[in-house]
């Protein structure tokens, strides 16, 4: 269960990952922005399964859309399966080391983008040819870092 | 209330198959029926203030840097600035008595009595305030919307060329689909030999092609690019690019020309909205082409 400051914590990441997807990250490398909600939700989704769940994903899923510009429900659908995978084996996924987890969240976004991929190629609104294979794999590499930064900031807040 | 106690949601499977349903009901009312068309535009007002937050640093930086530009850095400028004026100002003076020369043919035209005076609209100015974050999808938020009469399908140029189109009109703020995006169609020609063609953005290059040009036409690297006006959306003679490359392929009978847009699209801040005469026209020439 989380506390009511882990749960601010929680708020405030999600916050931090909306303002970056949004672009603070400069245009020259933006070939390899980052997947910041998808990652922050997948951690949460572990981490608390029972606040962050499938319906939690919809919402953000429907922001991104809304963000991005694109077909109403795609990155919905796309963040549904990946966190119905996340909570469905989440106490298996906790006992995984670091490295496996990362494995793990390559293979997440690598569903999570090949969903939102086949969706848009389907409806023709993504031109066909390019995969987002340098996001996936800058999200992957950040993926220890986020859950050790989050952790700390779980762990600082609770102490107090 | 916990259902939960060894960490299982007995639902999980039923909410998701639930969700998703809704998801893909919501996918097909959007593609198929444009059921949000009329929501979307305020969806990006929604977008703004987060935008604002998310560019604050990158601003706070900038006009730091604005701060400490070396008066060595200024009196550079000047005098380019300078140079720059006496330039324009020469092809303004020429621009000026081929002005008065159009004008002069325009009171003849009598197609162009039934307008309305051009002068109902001027254009304006319009700051890009936001980019769509993903980097293949060419488009951006400028700050000017329904409070000025942008209307969809407006054209949006720069002083070295044309920019985009409008695509979505909210209340105070506006999307602009850039013209290298796989999705715009812009009808332009050769500023040299005439040569009449469609360049069609490239998003992963950034640069844009001329479609469907034979190899035997006259379209030579360095030609510069300019819109043609047929289509009655862009106004003739803006600057679209210049050609970077022409290649032909065995293959084909057409040849791969690529053009470098001669507006830095990814770099541009301020654009500007006009309101083009020919937008008259468009009712009537519709109704002329339906005929066939």
């Amino acid at each position: 269960m989380l506390g009511r400051r882990a749960l601010t914590v929680m708020l405030i990441s999600f916050f931090i990952a909306a303002l970056f997807s949004l672009g603070v990250v400069p245009a020259s490398i933006h070939g390899f922005s980052i997947d910041w909600l998808v990652i922050i939700l997948i951690y949460w989704a572990l981490v608390a399964p029972e606040k962050v769940g499938v319906f939690f994903a919809w919402i953000i899923g429907l922001l991104l859309d809304i963000f991005q510009f694109s077909i109403i429900g795609m990155h919905a659908i796309a963040l549904l399966l990946i966190i119905y995978l996340v909570t469905k084996f989440y106490l298996r996924i906790r006992l995984f080391n670091i490295f496996q987890q990362a494995g793990l969240v390559f293979f997440l976004l690598l569903l999570y983008h090949t969903a939102v991929f086949w969706i848009g190629s389907t409806l023709g609104v993504i031109s066909v040819g390019i995969f987002p294979w340098k996001t996936i794999i800058a999200s992957t590499v950040c993926w220890p870092i986020i859950c050790y930064i989050l952790e700390l900031a779980s762990r600082a807040t609770e102490r107090y | 209330m916990d259902r939960r106690i060894f960490g299982k949601d007995y639902f999980l499977g039923l909410k998701t198959f639930v969700l998703i349903v809704i998801s893909i009901a919501l996918v097909v009312m959007d593609y198929r029926f444009g059921l949000f068309n009329r929501v979307k535009p305020y969806f990006s007002t929604f977008v703004l203030p987060f935008s604002y937050v998310a560019n604050a640093p990158k601003k706070a930086v900038d006009s730091v840097k604005g701060y400490f530009t070396s008066r060595h850095d200024l009196e550079k400028e000047n005098t380019k600035l300078r140079e720059q004026e006496l330039l324009l100002s020469m092809q303004v003076q020429q621009l000026s008595s081929q002005v008065k020369e159009n004008a002069e043919q325009n009171t003849l035209n009598a197609a162009y009595q039934a307008l309305e005076p051009a002068s109902s609209n001027k254009p304006v100015i319009a700051k890009i305030i936001a980019a769509s974050s993903d980097p293949l999808e060419k488009e951006v938020i400028i700050d000017k919307g329904k409070d000025i009469g942008a209307f969809v399908g407006q054209p949006v140029v720069t002083a070295e060329g044309l920019v985009g189109q409008v695509i979505d009109v909210g209340p105070l703020v506006s999307r602009i689909l850039l013209i290298n995006s796989a999705h715009s169609a812009v009808p332009v020609e050769d500023s040299r030999s005439g040569v009449r063609a469609i360049a069609v953005g490239d998003e992963i290059s950034g640069e844009l092609h001329l479609l469907n040009i034979p190899i035997t036409l006259d379209v030579v690297k360095g030609d510069s690019i300019v819109t043609s006006g047929l289509g009655l959306m862009f106004p003739a003679g803006y600057n679209v690019g210049v050609v970077k490359d022409v290649q032909f392929s065995s293959a084909s009978k057409f040849a791969v020309i690529t053009l470098t847009p001669s507006v830095s699209l990814d770099k541009v801040r301020f654009v500007v909205l006009v309101w083009p005469k020919e937008t008259a026209l468009m009712a009537q020439v519709h109704k002329l082409m339906e005929k066939y």
